[in-house]
């Protein structure tokens, strides 16, 4: 059984998975059409804002405030440092999160960016992606566990 | 096998699990439920199913998708897929909470408490049945609205009530409808998203900032030593930020619950809980999603002390009941196992005023149940209940009136903690067959009320 703690995160999960998954996709119309897509503006503003979460959450130890935006920010933050396993300091970290928020910003005022730039950020969302792929894997397989001796009975299905 | 051909058999693969998925659905449409929100949901997910398959179908033949990686056009797939083992628990609540499987006295006096006294008018119950001695909650609506969002599907008849919530009760002992007031609880999770509880008060928690300070220097100092091997100093900075983010806001939410599951239901919610929880969780256990039992019933008491009229018609049995538990739950202060779940516990015991009242401003403009103001009503409804009477009414001048809802369960709780004794002895019943026949009467009384309400409303 798939607990109410578990399947909150499983929604969460879904709904971040295909949203980075969206990422991907509109990075993949850029390097096949040149161009940013005016569709994909959207998309591209939300992962701006994702990136900025993730910052957000980097610094929280800073201020130590806790409110409806920290929480959020600290799962951003804990998922991009599993996107970037082999960023190993804090530092390192910011600077890099921070050159991709460039680059989606570069995006979104010229429309291009550097092939490798948007590599590099194709990249860190497809990682991200997995990143939360990995978590609601890991919940259907935790509800995937024998369940014990409880068995759900269905009506009409009685004995005689 | 090329690449393109792949990804066609996974593209297959997962409209396979459409298909199977609107095959499961089919034959629930055909059962008998509370209410007839269920089916609407059944051809809500049914259309979605479809809108995915259309999806799925014209990624065959999108140059975008074809110019993925293998590793990205996976990936995409597996969270199809994901999806699909979503949609199926989703569709298991409607299947559970079908009339041979629920409590089905409760799902309209619970519709009407929400749409009504607490003005959530888009409010809608699955009440299902779960195989653990527990209850929980889920807000189904709101999270398959951000799935369905994210998909962009442009079906408009395709939008999910983001008040539509599951709440899951012990099977076990379904009959035992008292207990079921911990539902009260899962009720107060809707209200604390619906109010945006969370932004008023998360930031009243502060936890000490230099206990806190302390902690993380310790932490990364470890960072360069051989742990340093399996665990980056970025890493340590990330749990802890995360932990105690997930900390606050959940056993914020959940105390939060059991203030508003208070205001809702009055001391039933507490003797549900007492019932319930001392069993479910050890008294100082601080590891779970929730705060130890202790912290919970601290919060409760300090709420019920303050219905002084209710607590003078007590009876000795309730009042020792109610006693034994306190001075339990006083016994010492709450203590933590944790330093991150320490610095969070202490930080929230500092704003248990704030706690009750944020819940008790969040349940509706008629306010909180309070059981001080129906005492007298629940005296004599304790008369009715004790000669299995259903307690659902009280007779004035000949005429009769329907009670509050909450009166019901209240005076139902007052009876049942007396033991039961005076029933059994003026019945001569056996032990076992006085419960029964007493929750037979409850979950009567609770269904007359529900209707009595409802002839008044048509005349």
């Amino acid at each position: 059984m798939i607990s109410e703690t578990e399947f909150a995160e499983l929604g969460n999960s879904l709904s971040t998975g295909f949203f980075a998954d969206k990422v991907v996709m509109s990075l993949a119309r850029v390097q096949r059409l040149g161009r940013l897509q005016d569709k994909d503006k959207p998309t591209m503003k939300e992962a701006h804002r994702l990136l900025g979460q993730v910052l957000h959450g980097e610094r929280w130890l800073d201020k130590k405030k806790l409110d409806a935006k920290s929480a959020e920010s600290a799962l951003a933050f804990d998922r991009a440092v599993h996107a970037l396993p082999s960023i190993r300091l804090p530092k390192e970290f910011v600077s890099h999160i921070t050159h991709l928020q460039q680059t989606v910003d570069i995006l979104l005022q010229e429309g291009t960016a550097p092939e490798e730039e948007i590599r590099g950020l194709r990249s860190f969302f497809f990682n991200y992606a997995r990143a939360v792929s990995i978590e609601s894997q890991r919940v259907i397989e935790r509800s995937s566990e024998p369940q014990g001796v409880f068995s759900w009975t269905q009506p009409n299905q009685g004995t005689t | 096998m090329d690449a393109a051909q792949s990804r066609d058999y996974l593209i297959e693969a997962v409209i396979d699990h459409c298909l199977a998925f609107s095959d499961h659905l089919e034959p629930l449409k055909f059962r008998q439920y509370a209410s007839d929100f269920p089916k609407t949901l059944l051809e809500l997910l049914r259309r979605l199913s479809l809108a995915i398959k259309g999806k799925l179908e014209a990624l065959r033949s999108d140059p975008d998708f074809q110019s993925l990686s293998d590793e990205e056009a996976e990936q995409q797939m597996l969270r199809y897929s994901t999806l699909y083992s979503y949609l199926y628990v989703a569709a298991s609540f409607v299947e559970r909470a079908d009339v041979p499987h629920t409590v089905v006295e409760l799902v309209q006096p619970l519709k009407r408490l929400m749409q009504l006294q607490c003005e959530l008018k888009d409010f809608e119950l699955l009440l299902h049945p779960l195989p653990v001695i527990n209850y929980n909650f889920f807000p189904l609506g709101s999270v398959l609205s951000s799935v369905n969002e994210q998909l962009d599907i442009a079906d408009s008849r395709i939008a999910f009530l983001k008040q539509l919530v599951t709440v899951g009760f012990p099977g076990l002992v379904k009959e035992r409808l008292l207990i079921h007031c911990v539902i009260a609880h899962e009720l107060g999770h809707c209200l604390y998203v619906e109010r945006k509880l969370e932004n008023k008060l998360l930031p009243l928690v502060k936890p000490d900032e230099q206990k806190l300070d302390t902690l993380v220097r310790e932490l990364v100092a470890r960072a360069p030593t051989a742990l340093s091997e399996y665990i980056t100093e970025v890493e340590i900075r990330s749990t802890f930020t995360r932990q105690i983010n997930e900390l606050a806001k959940l056993w914020v939410k959940e105390l939060t619950c059991d203030a508003l599951g208070y205001c809702l239901f009055g001391p039933a919610y507490l003797f549900a809980a007492l019932d319930v929880l001392t069993l479910a969780y050890a008294f100082d256990d601080d590891r779970g999603t929730h705060p130890p039992n202790r912290m919970r019933f601290l919060l409760l008491y300090e709420m019920l002390d303050k219905e002084t009229d209710f607590l003078s018609i007590l009876n000795q049995q309730v009042k020792s009941f109610l006693e034994t538990w306190r001075s339990v739950t006083r016994s010492r202060p709450p203590q933590f196992t944790h330093p991150v779940r320490d610095l969070t516990g202490s930080a929230i015991l500092d704003i248990y005023d704030r706690i009750i009242n944020t819940a008790t401003s969040a349940v509706g403009s008629a306010g909180p149940y309070s059981a001080s103001e129906n005492a007298t009503e629940l005296q004599r409804l304790v008369k009715r209940a004790e000669a299995l009477i259903p307690p659902n009414e009280l007779i004035e001048k000949g005429v009769s009136r329907e009670v509050k809802f909450q009166s019901v369960l209240n005076a139902g709780w007052l009876v049942y903690l007396t033991g039961l004794k005076t029933i059994q002895e003026r019945f001569d019943f056996e032990p076992w067959e006085c419960k029964a026949k007493f929750n037979e009467v409850i979950a009567r009384a609770v269904e007359l009320n529900e209707i009595q309400r409802r002839w008044r409303e048509v005349q």
